[in-house]
């Protein structure tokens, strides 16, 4: 899903100019939760540090849109997110800061580029793409056999 | 013939550009210099590692295995607990730091440029330009023989009575090497570049100026004169065609190489990646350092 490596260029950040480039955020919360439980790049955080969660959002974008894909980074990252939130059911939000126009002082809101839900059940793990409500709910993993908690 | 002794030319030239010995400070000053900017960027993972890699992190092994290339491995894909994963992170910074002060360093090259890929390998998604920059100048340096001068390797041989440093083919084709990578990176970047309308129109500064990570005062400097954000627009493209040009021309290296050296680490913080260009400023160096001197038509 990634180029090879070396393959991957040199055409660092914004030399394309497109909305992709810009700032990415990814935020989590539990579902129906006012605000964010969790926000990376957090407040604070500067440097590389803060670079790699920017390009871990953006990839997380990425992954979603694609249509035939199965957000794998999402997904993967479920667990984590349960376990960090406290919650089996999770809105994860990627959104990203537009470019204003040239020599705009003025910054506009952040605009979400991605929702997905991931819900832990009975029925296992479910990822729910809330900008496409015509695949809701698709099973990702089954549920784990029952087999020794059956009596 | 004119044909034969072009011919020959060519290969005389080939042979010097290659394979004609070159003594290790050159390489060794790349050493240092690379190095610590692989040790920075090695610590810049520190403060989320478990929270990415541990047993319970964002980044499983099977989630990221999917992601990458398939042939991407990275020896933290075995890490299955915590004290492994930070086990596994130390070692890479300690083969790090031995290659930086060039304690065993014909052992310390090559684990160190392993382990940062592996680095890289394990989580691709989260790796920048200056990671992929560093990369290139670890595996470069595991060629050459940088361990010969300005390093413990080297007190220890004057400490058991050798001789000064040697000049040395595997120091040649190291320099050559880095040289040819210099040119490439910024070519690819500056043709990057030139398929974006941003950047024919002048207002990719701006653009770029909005990163966070870029200082605020380029962007109010910036949203104050197009004429500014045009010129420095333009005059990264054009900065990136001299140092990928002047590279191949020996007699341009000096030059060149102090352009580099210069603008490199201003281009970094311009578009908000200040560590791509230590990166690259080191290739600056290393062009520096091969120029020919006075009477010297080698190159």
């Amino acid at each position: 899903m990634v180029p090879p490596w070396l393959d991957l260029g040199f055409d660092y950040g914004l030399t394309r100019g497109l909305p992709d480039d810009a700032d990415h955020r990814l935020l989590v919360s539990g579902r129906g939760a006012a605000a964010p439980a969790l926000e990376f790049p957090a407040s604070g955080m500067t440097g590389q540090r803060a670079a790699r969660w920017r390009r871990l959002a953006r990839a997380v974008a990425i992954d979603d849109a694609d249509p035939s894909g199965t957000s794998v980074l999402a997904t993967g990252m479920a667990e984590g997110l349960f376990s960090r939130v406290g919650a089996d059911d999770l809105e994860v939000v990627v959104s990203r800061d537009p470019f204003p126009e040239r020599g705009t002082a003025a910054r506009s809101a952040p605009e979400k580029v991605s929702t997905v839900r991931l819900r832990r059940g009975s029925a296992g793990l479910q990822l729910i793409r809330t900008s496409d409500p015509e695949e809701l709910a698709p099973l990702l993993r089954p549920a784990p056999p029952l087999e020794g908690k059956v009596r | 013939m004119a044909f034969p002794s072009a011919g020959s030319a060519i290969a005389a030239a080939w042979e010097r550009c290659w394979f004609a010995p070159a003594l290790p400070r050159p390489l060794a000053i790349v050493r240092i210099l690379a190095g610590t900017v692989a040790l920075a960027l090695w610590w810049s993972w520190s403060a989320d590692l478990n929270t990415w890699f541990g047993p319970d992190g964002l980044l499983p092994v099977e989630a990221v295995r999917e992601w990458r290339s398939p042939w991407g491995v990275s020896i933290l894909d075995l890490a299955r607990s915590t004290v492994v994963v930070r086990g596994l992170y130390l070692a890479i910074g300690a083969a790090l730091v031995c290659l930086t002060v060039g304690l065993a360093t014909p052992l310390a090259a090559p684990l160190a440029a392993a382990g940062f890929a592996s680095l890289l390998h394990r989580a691709p998604m989260l790796a920048g330009p200056a990671d992929d920059c560093t990369a290139v100048l670890l595996w470069c340096l595991v060629v050459g023989r940088s361990g010969d001068d300005l390093s413990v390797d080297r007190q220890l041989a004057v400490a058991r009575g050798s001789g000064p440093a040697q000049p040395g083919i595997r120091n040649r084709i190291a320099l050559s090497l880095l040289l040819v990578h210099a040119a490439v990176i910024a070519g690819a970047a500056l043709l990057a570049q030139l398929k974006a309308d941003v950047w024919w129109g002048g207002s990719a500064a701006w653009l770029l100026s909005i990163n966070a990570a870029v200082p605020v005062q380029f962007q109010t400097a910036f949203g104050r004169s197009e004429y500014l954000t045009d010129a420095v627009t333009h005059g990264i493209t054009l900065f990136e065609a001299v140092f990928a040009a002047g590279v191949c021309v020996p007699a341009l290296r000096r030059l060149t190489g102090w352009i580099g050296i210069v603008g490199w680490p201003v281009v970094g913080l311009v578009v908000g990646e200040p560590w791509w260009g230590a990166a690259m400023a080191v290739f600056a160096v290393t062009v520096l350092l091969t120029a020919p001197v006075d009477g010297d038509r080698a190159g």
